[in-house]
C-alpha cells in the first residue's frame, strides 16, 4: 500500500492538464499570432508601427516613458477602420493578479482582501534586506504608482469588458500620457489587455494577429508571468528584437537571459523552431546612428551564446517595406512550418500522456492488489461457519435450559399473577361500591321500593365488583413479559443476538419478528419469523381464561337468580344492606376458587409457549438452514469480528470501485488524441 | 342397675361436638321420643346443654355471617338417661368429651392414657367432623381442623387387639350448606371416605373388619344456617355462616340419626347369642338383659336409619341386621 504513489502522478496530471489547455487554446485560435518580444528601447513599438500602419499615438513607443505593460494584441482586418477593445481588471482579478505578487515578493505583509483596504491603508516601506539589486526598488515604484493613482482608476474595476474604443480613444488606454506630454492618463493601470484592430499597409497577410508584450525581461511582477502564460499559449511565432549599439554591442546576460525564459514558456515546442532574431539595424540619422556593423557582429555572434532560433533578420524596423519584408518571411516559414510545428508540440504532449497512462496503470495494479479482491471470502465463509456452530449449539443449550427451568415450574403458582390475583382481591374488598343505610333508603325513594332498590344495587355491585377482575390483565402480561424477557435475555446473552436491535425484553421479541424476512428459504415462508411471530404475540388475557370461571359466582349478586338472598317481608334497609354485604363477601370468596386454580396457568402457559417457540425455531427440520441464512445476512451486527470485517469490505469495495474507475478513465482511447 | 354406654366423641376444637348433643337431646322428643322413650341428662349436663342451646339460639338473632359459638377446651362428660316415659331409665349413655389437643404432639402422658382408656372402654365412637373444612377449597383447611391422621393414628393405637364389635360413627357437622341435594350429598360422602381413608383402611383391615361397624350420618346440628365464606386471618380460617333466610329459625335435621344407629347396633347385639363370649370385661357385657319394651323401642328407631343422601354404611352391615 505504501508502494503506492499517487502523489506524483497527480502532479504530473495537473501539468498535462495545463499544456493540454495550452495546445486546446493554440487549437482554437483563429488567427495566426506572432509575438514582438524585446527590451525596452529595442525597437520594438517602431516595428510594430511599421507592421500595423498605426503611429506612436496608438503604439507607444519608449522613447520618452517607460513601459506600461499592457499587453496589446493588434489585428488585420482589412475591411474595417481601426479600433480598439479593452479588456479592464475586476476588482478581485487585480487584486489578485497584479497587487498580491507585488506583496509577496517585496514582503510587504499581509495582502488586501478588498480593494478598499488596499486604498485605504499605506504601503509599509520596501524592507532593507530584500535579495536582489535594482529590481525590487523599480517593482516598489510600479506598486507605488498603481497605490497612489488608485483613485484615477479605480472605477474601471467595475467597468463591463470589452469595451470598445475609437482609434483617437486607444491612446487613453496604453499609455501614460499624451504624445505631447501635456496630459497624464491612469486608465492603462486597469487595463489587462488591448485588442486593435486595424488594417495593415501589407494587405496579403491574412488572418494574422501581432501581439506586443512589453515588460518581458525588464522589471515587473506580474507583467513576466502574464506574458510567458501569453507566448506559451497565444502566440506561434515569436520575435525578438535587439537593437544593437552602434558604439559597440555584444550579447549580453539580459539577452541570454529573456531567451532562456522565453524557452521556459513552451517546452513541448523547442524555441528555435518558431522564433526569429530581429536585429534592428538604425542608420546614421538615427539617434543611435549607423550599427551596422554592430549587427553583423551579433549576427555572427547568436549562434555562440546558444541563442536558437530559425533566423536571425537584421531589419530597419523603421522602414515600414523593410518591416513588412521581414513580416513575409516569417509567415513563408509558419506557413511552410506550422502543421509540423503543431504535430511536434502535440505528440510532445502525446507521448508524455501515454508515458502517464502506463504509469497511472502502473500504481493501479499496484493498488488492486494491496486490498485484495472483494470475491476472495474464503476466510469469512470459515469464520462464520465456525460462528454458526457455536451460535446453533449454545441456542439449543441455553433454549433446552430454559426449558427444562420451566418445565420444573409448570404446576408452580406464578408469583407475578397470584401477587396480581390477591391485590385484586383486596381491591374487591375494601372498594365494594356498597352503600350506606342512607344511601339505601334515598334510593328506597327513588327506585320505589326496597326490593327494586335492592336489585338495582345487586347489579351495580356485580358490576362495580367484576370491573375490579379486569385488572388481571395486567398479572398475566407480567407473567407473560417475564417469560418473553427470559427467552429474549437467552438470545440477547447466550445467543449474541443483541447487536440485531436496541429493543430489549418482550420488544426484543417483537423486533426480530420483524426484521425476519418473509422468506428465507425462497418460496417458503419463513419458519423462524412464524416462531418469532407467534411468541411475540402470544397473550393470556382475564376475558379469555378467567372471566368465565368467575362470572357464575356472581349470580348472587344476579337479581331474580335462584341463590340470590331474598329480602323478608317487609323488607327495610338494613336487610338489603346485610344481603348486599353477604352477597358481596360470597361472591368474593367464591371467586377465590377458581382464581386460585388458575394460579399455575400463567406457568403453564409459559412453558406451552416456550415449548412451542422451541419446536418452531429448532426443532423444525432444516431451521438451521434458515438460521444460517439469517445469520449470514446480519453477521455484523451478531459477531464483532464481521463488523470489522464487513468495515474492510466496504472500503474494500469503495477502494475497488475507484480503481475500475479510475482504470476506465485511464483507458488508452481517451487519452490519444493524435492517430 | 342401669347400664351405661361409653360413647366417645372425637373431634376438633370448636367444631361443635356440644351442639350435636344439644340438638340431639332437643330434638328427641320430636324424633325417637315419638315411641314413648325419653332421654333425661343429669343435672349438670342439663344445665350445659341450656346454655348451649340459649347460644345457638342466639346464633340466629342476627342474619349477618358469624362464626361458630366458643369453645369448651377440657375433658367433660354428657349423661343422659333412656327409659320408657315416667318409668326408670332402663340405659345411661355416656357421651365422652375431651379437648382436642390430647392428640397433639405436645399431649402429656395422661393425655394419652385418658384417650386411650376412653377408646378401650367404649363400644361407640362419634368422630364429628368440621364439614366446611372437608369441603371448602379442596379440603386445604382439612388436614389443620380434623386433624384425620391423628384420629387415625389413635384407632391405630387403640384398636390392635379388639375382642367385641365397635360401632364408629362419622358424623359431619355443620353440613347444612353440603346436603342441598342427592347430588351434593354424594359429593359430601366422597370427601368424606376420601379424606378419612386412612382410618377407614384401617378399620377394613382383616382383623377389625370383623367387628367394626363404621357409618356416616351427616347433621345439620343448627338447621337454617349455611357456610357463607372464610377468611384467612394471619394464616388461620375463619369459617363465617349465615342465616339462608332473614327469619329463619333453629331447627337441627337429622341429629336423631346418630342415636339411632346406636340403638339399633345395641339391639343387634342384644339379639346376638346371649352366651357369646364377648370377654368378661367387654363394654358389652353389662348391656345384656334389656328389658322388652326398650327392645321394642330400639327396633322402631332402627327402622328410620338413614342410608342414603349423604348416609351410608360403610363396612359391618353384620351388626346392623336386626330383621
Amino acid at each position: 500500500m505504501q508502494k503506492i504513489d499517487f502523489t506524483a502522478i497527480q502532479i504530473s496530471i495537473a501539468n498535462e492538464l495545463i499544456a493540454l489547455g495550452k495546445l486546446q487554446i493554440r487549437f482554437c485560435r483563429d488567427t495566426l499570432n506572432i509575438g514582438v518580444v524585446g527590451r525596452a528601447r529595442q525597437g520594438k513599438s517602431r516595428l510594430l508601427q511599421s507592421l500595423t500602419g498605426l503611429t506612436a499615438a496608438e503604439i507607444p513607443d519608449g522613447d520618452r516613458q517607460h513601459c506600461t505593460g499592457v499587453r496589446s494584441t493588434i489585428q488585420h482586418n482589412s475591411r474595417v477602420d481601426t479600433y480598439g477593445e479593452v479588456w479592464f481588471y475586476s476588482e478581485q482579478s487585480f487584486l489578485d493578479e497584479v497587487i498580491s505578487p507585488y506583496y509577496e515578493k517585496l514582503y510587504l505583509g499581509a495582502k488586501p482582501i478588498t480593494i478598499t483596504e488596499f486604498a485605504n491603508n499605506p504601503l509599509l516601506p520596501l524592507p532593507n534586506n530584500i535579495p536582489g539589486y535594482a529590481e525590487p526598488g523599480a517593482m516598489y515604484e510600479h506598486l507605488t504608482r498603481y497605490h497612489k493613482n488608485l483613485d484615477n482608476y479605480r472605477h474601471l474595476l467595475r467597468e463591463p469588458s470589452p469595451r470598445r474604443i475609437s482609434k483617437d480613444e486607444i491612446r487613453e488606454y496604453v499609455a501614460q500620457d499624451t504624445p505631447d506630454g501635456e496630459r497624464y492618463f491612469f486608465n492603462y493601470l486597469a487595463v489587462r489587455e488591448v485588442k486593435i484592430v486595424c488594417h495593415f499597409p501589407n494587405a496579403d497577410v491574412g488572418k494574422i494577429a501581432l501581439v506586443d508584450m512589453p515588460g518581458l525581461g525588464d522589471t515587473g511582477v506580474g507583467d513576466e508571468e502574464r506574458l510567458m502564460r501569453t507566448l506559451g499559449q497565444d502566440i506561434d511565432a515569436a520575435l525578438f528584437v535587439r537593437m544593437p549599439r552602434s558604439s559597440g554591442d555584444h550579447w549580453g546576460d539580459v539577452d541570454v537571459r529573456l531567451y532562456d525564459k522565453s524557452r521556459e514558456a513552451l517546452v513541448d515546442l523547442p524555441l528555435e523552431l518558431w522564433s526569429f532574431m530581429v536585429l534592428n539595424q538604425t542608420d546614421a540619422n538615427s539617434t543611435n546612428g549607423d550599427n551596422s556593423k554592430n549587427c553583423r557582429d551579433l549576427a555572427g555572434d547568436i549562434a555562440r551564446k546558444h541563442i536558437n532560433v530559425c533566423k536571425c533578420l537584421t531589419v530597419n524596423c523603421a522602414n515600414s517595406e523593410e518591416a513588412n519584408k521581414l513580416l513575409d518571411q516569417v509567415l513563408d516559414y509558419l506557413e511552410l512550418k506550422i502543421t509540423d510545428l503543431d504535430q511536434k508540440y502535440a505528440s510532445s504532449c502525446q507521448q508524455r500522456l501515454m508515458q502517464l497512462q502506463s504509469e497511472v496503470n502502473t500504481e493501479l495494479e499496484k493498488a488492486s492488489k494491496a486490498l485484495g479482491k472483494s470475491t476472495d471470502n474464503d476466510p469469512e465463509n470459515a469464520l462464520f461457519e465456525s460462528k454458526f456452530k457455536e451460535f446453533w449449539g449454545g441456542l439449543k443449550n441455553e433454549l433446552e435450559k430454559l426449558l427444562k427451568e420451566l418445565r420444573q415450574k409448570r404446576e408452580a403458582e406464578d408469583t407475578n399473577f397470584k401477587q396480581q390475583v390477591e391485590a385484586t382481591l383486596e381491591n374487591c374488598r375494601n372498594d365494594t361500591g356498597i352503600p350506606t343505610i342512607e344511601e339505601i333508603e334515598k334510593r328506597n325513594n327513588v327506585d320505589g321500593g326496597y326490593a327494586l332498590a335492592y336489585g338495582n344495587y345487586l347489579n351495580e355491585i356485580r358490576a362495580h365488583l367484576s370491573k375490579h377482575f379486569l385488572s388481571l390483565d395486567e398479572g398475566l402480561k407480567r407473567s407473560l413479559d417475564q417469560v418473553k424477557s427470559q427467552v429474549a435475555e437467552v438470545l440477547i446473552e447466550k445467543a449474541s443476538l443483541g447487536g440485531l436491535t436496541e429493543a430489549r425484553g418482550v420488544e426484543f421479541i417483537k423486533a426480530i419478528a420483524e426484521q425476519l424476512p418473509e422468506q428465507l428459504r425462497s418460496g417458503k415462508a419463513s419458519e423462524l419469523k412464524f416462531g418469532f411471530q407467534m411468541l411475540a404475540d402470544f397473550e393470556l388475557s382475564y376475558r379469555g381464561l378467567i372471566q368465565h370461571r368467575i362470572r357464575q359466582h356472581l349470580d348472587g349478586l344476579t337479581p331474580n337468580e335462584a341463590v340470590t338472598l331474598q329480602l323478608a317481608t317487609p323488607p327495610n334497609a338494613q336487610q338489603v344492606l346485610l344481603n348486599l354485604k353477604t352477597a358481596h363477601t360470597e361472591a368474593i370468596y367464591k371467586c377465590e376458587k377458581p382464581l386460585e386454580d388458575l394460579l399455575c396457568e400463567p406457568s403453564q402457559a409459559a412453558f406451552a409457549i416456550v415449548e412451542e417457540f422451541l419446536d418452531r425455531i429448532l426443532r423444525v427440520a432444516d431451521l438451521d438452514i434458515e438460521w444460517r441464512i439469517f445469520l449470514r445476512q446480519v453477521r455484523s451486527q451478531v459477531w464483532d469480528e464481521f463488523k470489522i470485517l464487513a468495515e474492510h469490505t466496504k472500503i474494500q469495495g469503495k477502494w475497488i470501485n475507484a480503481i475500475e474507475q479510475v482504470t476506465v478513465a485511464n483507458n488508452l482511447k481517451f487519452i490519444q488524441f493524435l492517430n | 342397675m342401669t347400664q351405661e354406654i361409653n360413647i366417645a366423641m372425637l373431634g376438633a376444637r370448636g367444631v361443635g361436638k356440644t351442639s350435636l348433643l344439644t340438638a340431639i337431646y332437643e330434638q328427641f322428643p320430636d324424633t325417637i321420643g315419638k315411641t314413648n322413650l325419653q332421654l333425661t341428662p343429669d343435672l349438670e349436663s342439663s344445665a350445659l346443654l341450656q346454655e348451649n342451646l340459649g347460644k345457638l339460639k342466639s346464633l340466629l338473632d342476627d342474619f349477618e355471617a358469624k362464626g361458630g359459638i366458643e369453645n369448651t377446651e377440657k375433658e367433660r362428660s354428657f349423661i343422659f338417661d333412656l327409659g320408657k316415659k315416667g318409668a326408670k331409665p332402663s340405659v345411661r349413655l355416656k357421651f365422652t368429651d375431651f379437648p382436642g389437643g390430647y392428640l397433639n404432639s405436645q399431649a402429656t402422658a395422661n393425655n394419652h392414657k385418658f384417650v386411650n382408656d376412653l377408646l378401650q372402654k367404649t363400644s361407640v365412637v362419634l368422630i364429628t367432623i368440621d364439614t366446611p373444612a372437608l369441603m371448602e377449597r379442596d379440603s386445604k383447611w382439612h388436614e389443620a381442623i380434623n386433624r384425620p391422621q391423628q384420629v387415625a393414628d389413635l384407632f391405630a393405637r387403640v384398636y390392635t387387639d379388639i375382642k367385641s364389635p365397635k360401632l364408629v360413627i362419622f358424623v359431619p357437622v355443620r353440613c347444612e350448606s353440603y346436603l342441598k341435594d342427592a347430588n351434593s350429598a354424594n359429593i359430601l360422602l366422597k370427601n368424606v371416605k376420601e379424606k378419612y381413608s386412612r382410618l377407614l383402611n384401617l378399620l377394613s383391615s382383616a382383623p377389625l373388619l370383623p367387628l367394626v361397624v363404621s357409618v356416616v350420618t351427616p347433621v345439620q346440628t343448627v338447621g337454617n344456617v349455611v357456610f357463607s365464606s372464610v377468611k384467612e386471618i394471619e394464616g388461620q380460617p375463619h369459617f363465617y355462616f349465615r342465616k339462608t333466610s332473614h327469619d329463619a329459625k333453629y331447627s337441627p335435621k337429622d341429629s336423631d340419626q346418630p342415636l339411632r344407629y346406636i340403638l339399633r347396633f345395641m339391639l343387634k347385639l342384644q339379639i346376638e347369642d346371649k352366651d357369646r363370649n364377648w370377654g368378661f370385661y367387654s363394654p358389652i357385657r353389662i348391656w345384656l338383659g334389656w328389658d322388652n319394651y326398650l327392645k321394642q323401642a330400639a327396633m322402631q328407631a332402627a327402622l328410620s336409619c338413614k342410608t342414603t343422601e349423604g348416609f351410608t354404611v360403610i363396612q359391618g352391615d353384620k351388626w346392623l341386621n336386626i330383621d
